[in-house]
């Protein structure tokens, strides 16, 4: 269960006192003498709690009190136009790292603190994010799991690689290379460089500043004995796959948590949010591990050129967000830059970065500020709307626009908006007047549309169609009992949902909102489809018109986990290929991921791996794993 | 059944106990736990917000926007915590009590299970300060903004020492 989810159902189970219950405090303020309802407060005048237990129990014993719990209406707050001022277009580059000192303890005195990231930090107990899993051009599936790189054919599974992470952030393909993302904590002094020789390092060992490696708990002790400070780090391992097994090539590492990463044109792309030590202090201006964000590469360790720093105009954290390109191919020719204090949320695009900060100025806001990451950084914009951006998947872009969902909840009301903004960041559309009165815990994006979550992720309260101008409600959409959307192709929008009878997948018309096929199935009882709310479970291919649900069910033999395929054909609607039950009768596995490569399906879990056709759900093979 | 909530606040504002309660009911429950998991002592959060609502009522009047209703008295709340937490460090006499006797010699009427005490003495092992800030956010889902609004400070800061009170309470509570 979510921690925080955890904590607040404990934390409700605590029951008030009676003598704090409406209908008590209702007589023991009809019992307060006179004189402290007029103008001046009555300071002298403090009742105990005896003495208002004394007053209770007299008052109750003269009257009588119909107790009831009354509901409280929410009330849209106003929409209001919000001023210009407010909105932040000026940069600036420092020229050299006194600049930069003399901005960053700007910011640290006036209690600009490190930042969290849109991924925010998520407390979950096995909450599943999926698994990377990517295929070469000779058909051959990579995927990483548990700290290795698994290659799979027909013939069967490999361990082409051994990596340092047990949890990648992602894995990619380009020609012979496997790149693989993840991240590390490094343990360094101030004064040395490191020597990077991360592929051989498991995740909960320490590089120290001489490039020895120490291994589990000691080597917390070694810094803290050393007076060397843990900081996070991103890296991209190269492998040449070209030889059928992984040979490592090389590395890159840059300071800071996994953001966002992509490949285009032989470079890898990589963006982390970087938390450095706080040293703003006057004398450490020499210290610049303390103030500076770095990066590793040929077993180098430099610092982001000064003069490759951007600071916004209004910036108020010490946090860095660093973005860098490097050859995908030899993992050489590192050009890195930072942009200072950029915000508590941030959003990446294959082209944008998008940060957010929230202020008030009679009300809540969020700024919003764009940057062209094509090559290198550079501002694009900004732009402000009301309320408070939400924690997490509050910013999307589609089609060139930039939907923004936020949470009003100033002057004691709540509601939810969510702006769409053009490639300039000006407000073009608005949902706030559908969205009013909602409490809006979670949005879900998916191509034109958005789901409005208020209590859970599985029963979105409305969906929107965010393309038309105004944006409307999708009935259709709604009906269908969809919880999950995803774009399917061009002008086609697939749903997941679950009723009553079992899981049902649907299919729309993704201009009108029209619901133009849909087939039900997994009827059994006690059905758990984690897809429904997590959408990397599901498998959804475009090309081949294929769609995979992993779901599980219980009966009085035990848990099963079956895999379904669909595929779609637009003239007769959706068409079951078949399932098969990937795992025997054993709760404790899991799924992990699912494609197709070829005519075949490989579904992978933790104990084994799956093949079948993909033209009837038939077993080709069945590997185990450990 | 629904309120008409400026109604009430103008009804309390001229003095009508039932109209106010009317409101209170809508914020008591959190009032008292941000007041407990603050304090660690059921007495003295009772005081609290007793007090908290003695002077709510008195300076209703106060109030110009009537829908801050909710952080306004959330900020009374807070001053009178921190007072409270001042006397702690200034006696020095700071105990958890579960069980009581009132002046009369009766047991306290309310008794925490055993997940609140688990709860309670997770909190207890933060400092004052983060006690307050996490509760708010816990308990009413405030954001750092607000919660910089109700008890003074700067948002970022706020952010900041909620994520590591969360995160230090987590790993009480978890061991993870």
């Amino acid at each position: 269960m979510d921690f925080d989810r955890m904590l607040k159902e404990r934390i409700e189970e605590i029951d008030v006192p009676k003598e704090l219950e409406p209908d008590n405090i209702a007589l023991m303020l009809k019992a307060v003498p006179s004189k402290m309802q007029q103008e001046q407060r009555a300071v002298s005048v403090r009742p105990s709690r005896q003495i208002i237990m004394r007053t209770l129990t007299a008052a109750a014993a003269c009257i009588a009190l119909a107790a009831g719990f009354v509901a409280y209406m929410d009330q849209a707050a106003p929409h209001t136009q919000l001023e210009s001022e407010i909105l932040y277009k000026d940069v600036e580059q420092p020229q050299t790292y006194d600049d930069l000192f003399n901005i960053y303890t700007q910011i640290s005195l006036a209690g600009g603190g490190q930042s969290q990231t849109a991924s925010g930090i998520e407390y979950g107990d096995g909450a599943f994010a999926g698994t990377d899993i990517v295929k070469a051009e000779d058909g051959t599936v990579y995927y990483a799991d548990g700290g290795s790189i698994y290659s799979l054919t027909a013939d069967g599974v490999t361990v082409c690689a051994d990596i340092g992470s047990a949890d990648p952030a992602k894995i990619y393909i380009n020609g012979n290379r496997l790149i693989v993302i993840s991240r590390k904590t490094i343990y360094s002094s101030f004064e040395s460089a490191v020597t990077l020789q991360t592929s051989e390092v498991p995740d909960e060992d320490a590089i120290t500043a001489d490039g020895n490696i120490i291994s589990g708990t000691s080597a917390k002790d070694h810094s803290q004995d050393q007076g060397d400070i843990g900081r996070i780090c991103t890296v991209a391992d190269i492998y040449d796959i070209s030889g059928g097994n992984a040979a490592a090539l090389g590395s890159y590492m840059q300071s800071g948590d996994y953001i966002s990463s992509r490949i285009a044109e032989g470079q890898l792309y990589l963006v982390t949010d970087c938390v450095v030590p706080h040293s703003a202090e006057p004398g450490k201006e020499t210290d610049l591990d303390g103030y500076v964000p770095c990066y590793f590469i040929g077993g180098e360790k430099k610092y982001v050129a000064a003069e490759d720093i951007i600071v916004p105009a209004n910036a108020s954290s010490t946090g860095y967000t660093v973005v860098s390109s490097v050859d995908a191919d030899r993992c050489s020719g590192a050009s890195v830059k930072a942009l200072l204090g950029s915000s508590s949320m941030i959003y990446c695009t294959d082209s944008t970065l998008y940060t957010a900060s929230v202020g008030e100025k009679d009300q809540a806001y969020t700024t919003i500020t764009s940057f062209d990451i094509t090559n290198g950084i550079e501002y694009k914009a900004s732009g402000s709307v009301e309320g408070t951006l939400l924690k997490y998947g509050g910013m999307d872009e589609y089609d060139g626009c930039l939907r923004v969902a936020t949470r009003n909840i100033s002057d004691g009301t709540k509601g939810t908006d969510i702006f769409v903004l053009d490639s300039a960041l000006s407000v073009v559309n608005s949902a706030g007047k559908l969205l009013a009165g909602e409490n809006t815990r979670n949005v879900s994006f998916d191509g034109r549309y958005a789901s409005i979550y208020v209590t859970d992720r599985t029963n979105p309260e409305l969906i929107v169609d965010l393309a038309s101008n105004p944006p409307v409600i999708s009935e259709d959409m709604m009906n269908s009992g969809a919880s999950m959307l995803h774009e399917f192709s061009d002008g086609l929008t697939l749903g997941l949902g679950q009723d009553d009878d079992g899981l049902v997948l649907a299919m729309f018309d993704s201009a009108t909102g029209a619901q133009l096929s849909e087939i039900s199935f997994a009827h059994e009882d006690n059905i758990v489809c984690d897809a429904l709310t997590h959408e990397k479970m599901l498998l959804v291919d475009s090309e081949r018109k294929l769609i995979g649900v992993p779901l599980s069910y219980s009966d009085g033999f035990g848990v099963h986990s079956i895999y379904y395929l669909f595929s779609y054909d637009g003239g007769n609607g959706f068409a079951a290929r078949g399932n098969v039950e990937y795992i025997d009768l054993d709760d404790s596995r899991i799924f992990k991921a699912a494609t197709v490569s070829g005519d075949t399906l490989y579904i992978i879990s933790d104990a084994r791996i799956v093949l079948t056709r993909t033209s009837d759900m038939k077993v080709i093979k069945s590997f185990e794993i450990n | 059944m629904s309120i008409d909530f400026a109604a009430c606040v103008k009804k309390a504002q001229h003095g009508d106990a039932d109209a106010f309660a009317e409101l209170y009911s809508l914020v008591y429950k959190d009032l008292y736990r941000i007041a407990l998991l603050s304090l660690n002592n059921q007495h003295d959060a009772s005081d609290v917000v007793s007090d908290t609502v003695l002077e709510a009522y008195t300076s209703l009047k106060d109030l110009r926007n009537e829908n801050a209703f909710r952080s306004w008295i959330m900020k009374i709340l807070s001053a009178k915590i921190k007072r409270k937490q001042k006397e702690y460090a200034q006696v020095r006499n700071y105990q958890t009590e579960l069980d009581d006797t009132d002046g009369n010699g009766q047991q306290g009427q309310s008794e925490i299970n055993y997940e609140g005490i688990e709860v309670m003495d997770g909190f207890r092992q933060l400092g004052e300060e983060d006690r307050l800030i996490l509760s708010l956010d816990v308990v009413s889902g405030y954001k750092s903004e607000e919660i910089a609004e109700i008890v003074g400070g700067n948002a970022n800061t706020i952010r900041s020492k909620a994520a590591r009170a969360r995160e230090k309470l987590k790993r009480i509570l978890t061991g993870k």
